[in-house]
């Protein structure tokens, strides 16, 4: 039945199918009645679902992990698109059972064959239709299934290559760390708009600092600056990169007669180097 | 709290999505990429917001962009482009939430940007639309859009009669309608909203 206008009953239903919240069997009901083509309830859902997706939309946003974009271009190199359109997906498969044409040509042209034979035929054929589908879609199922698997093993080599290099990180930091002479300063950012934050462990007796942490990307022309600090002097103790996510493991060989530091900052600088620290610090600490 | 505009702005409008999904649809990786970047703060804050953790959230929004990828020449154009992306996210985490129990919270993570990027004027307005309406409305269309469940079980949730849930859904979707007015304004029924309810 067609509806000729929308009631309180037609839109609350409308609106419940919209929302995803009727039973199935209520939903299935709504969806024939839909593809009957009832102009009005359509119309209604779509309104409703419009609505529906502000509810969507008023999400506070947050913003993924950057290695989520990773695993998602690894997985689209190996995900076919699926190309039919919805118009031909949709229309019903031709049912490879029985051939009319096959049949009506025998019933019409002979008028012979035995009503039994042809029953026979005709169970066989339905038959073979039904087993031929039924290995059709085992196959699909199959095959999306190797897709799947495929899929997932290659998200996880991704994640291993991930975790491969902070297991690197983290011997390079402990080996660092767990030697005599050691010293630490926690970075912390000084001034707005720098969010940067880390540590530096300084190995005194080789006159390298291992440099970590969370730095932004300098703007064109500029490198993150380590400056060694003490009452009395400010000394350069080298510049360093991050990568593209703005994080940062970087060794750097202090010069042989640096002052020793009771305070560590970190300053943008031109690439072209400084002999003063550009004030405010992007962060700094003081050495443990 | 009124949400802002980011600085850099890099929002879409619809159009703008849709040219975007078109490219998907003829295979061009770098335009899913570039609509992964734009949209993924909403679908992700959807993803998590319905299945309550960080994790799975990932997992599900993984799985909404490779079925947006796959499914690009599927989508049928009278649904609007963004509304599509984000009832693929939806549908890939409340499919998770079968899988893995019922992980969803009921109130929203305390984590969240209020700053809107993807779209900040319609997602402004939804914002303020879904402030608008009664807190009894509101806590029945969330617990439908993010549990995915139906009125029977929102009414055995919440403790209220099925009827009642069923019409504050209705009259809830009518009153956002009618607040993000002009655009939706051809609902054909007043807002049924009070505050006080």
């Amino acid at each position: 039945m067609k509806h000729e206008r929308a009631t309180e009953e037609l839109r609350e239903l409308a609106a419940l199918y919209a929302l995803g919240s009727l039973t199935q069997p209520e939903a299935r009901s709504f969806e024939i009645h839909l593809e009957e083509g009832c102009v009005v309830c359509d119309a209604e859902c779509r309104r409703f679902s419009r609505v529906t997706a502000s509810i969507g939309l008023a999400t506070a946003e947050i913003e993924p992990p950057e290695y989520v974009k990773d695993l998602l271009l690894a997985r689209i190199e190996r995900e076919p698109q699926d190309r039919s359109r919805r118009g031909s997906s949709e229309s019903p498969r031709p049912s490879p059972a029985a051939p009319p044409s096959t049949l009506q040509r025998r019933k019409a042209g002979s008028g012979i064959v035995p009503w039994f034979l042809a029953a026979i035929l005709l169970v066989a054929a339905l038959l073979a239709g039904y087993m031929w589908q039924s290995s059709e879609r085992r196959s699909a199922e199959l095959q999306e299934e190797m897709a799947n698997t495929r899929a997932t093993a290659g998200d996880l080599r991704v994640l291993l290559e991930f975790d491969r290099e902070k297991a690197a990180e983290l011997d390079r930091i402990l080996d660092a760390a767990g030697k005599t002479g050691t010293r630490v300063s926690r970075l912390l950012a000084q001034a707005a708009p720098f969010a940067a934050s880390g540590a530096v462990v300084w190995d005194a007796e080789k006159r390298e600092c291992l440099v970590m942490g969370e730095f932004p990307r300098p703007p064109q022309g500029k490198r993150y600056h380590l400056w060694f600090l003490n009452p009395t002097t400010k000394s350069l103790a080298g510049a360093f990169d991050t990568n593209p996510h703005g994080r940062t493991l970087a060794r750097v060989s202090t010069p042989p007669d640096i002052a020793l530091p009771t305070a560590m900052a970190v300053s943008l600088e031109p690439e072209t180097g400084v002999s003063v620290p550009t004030l405010p610090y992007c962060a700094a600490g003081r050495v443990d | 709290m009124e949400p802002e505009r980011r600085s850099d702005d890099h929002s879409l409008g619809d159009d703008a999505i849709t040219e975007l999904i078109k490219k998907v649809e003829m295979g061009d990786a770098s335009a899913l990429m570039t609509l992964y970047e734009r949209t993924s703060p909403l679908l992700f804050g959807a993803t998590v917001r319905i299945l309550g953790e960080r994790a799975a959230a990932e997992e599900a929004l993984l799985d909404a962009y490779t079925q947006i990828w796959k499914r690009a020449a599927l989508r049928n154009p009278a649904t609007p482009a963004l509304e599509w992306l984000l009832e693929s996210a939806r549908a890939s985490a409340l499919a998770r939430t079968l899988w893995g129990g019922d992980r969803r919270s009921q109130s929203p993570p305390s984590e969240g940007n209020p700053i809107a990027t993807v779209t900040p004027e319609r997602q402004n307005r939804a914002r303020r639309a879904l402030e608008s309406i009664t807190p009894f409305q509101r806590e029945v269309l969330e617990l439908a859009y993010f549990s995915g469940i139906t009125c029977d079980a929102i009414a055995a949730r919440i403790r209220k009669p099925l009827g009642a849930v069923k019409s504050h859904a209705r009259q809830g979707l009518a009153a956002i309608a009618q607040a993000e007015a002009p655009e939706n304004n051809e609902m054909g029924e007043q807002g049924e909203t009070r505050k006080s309810d």
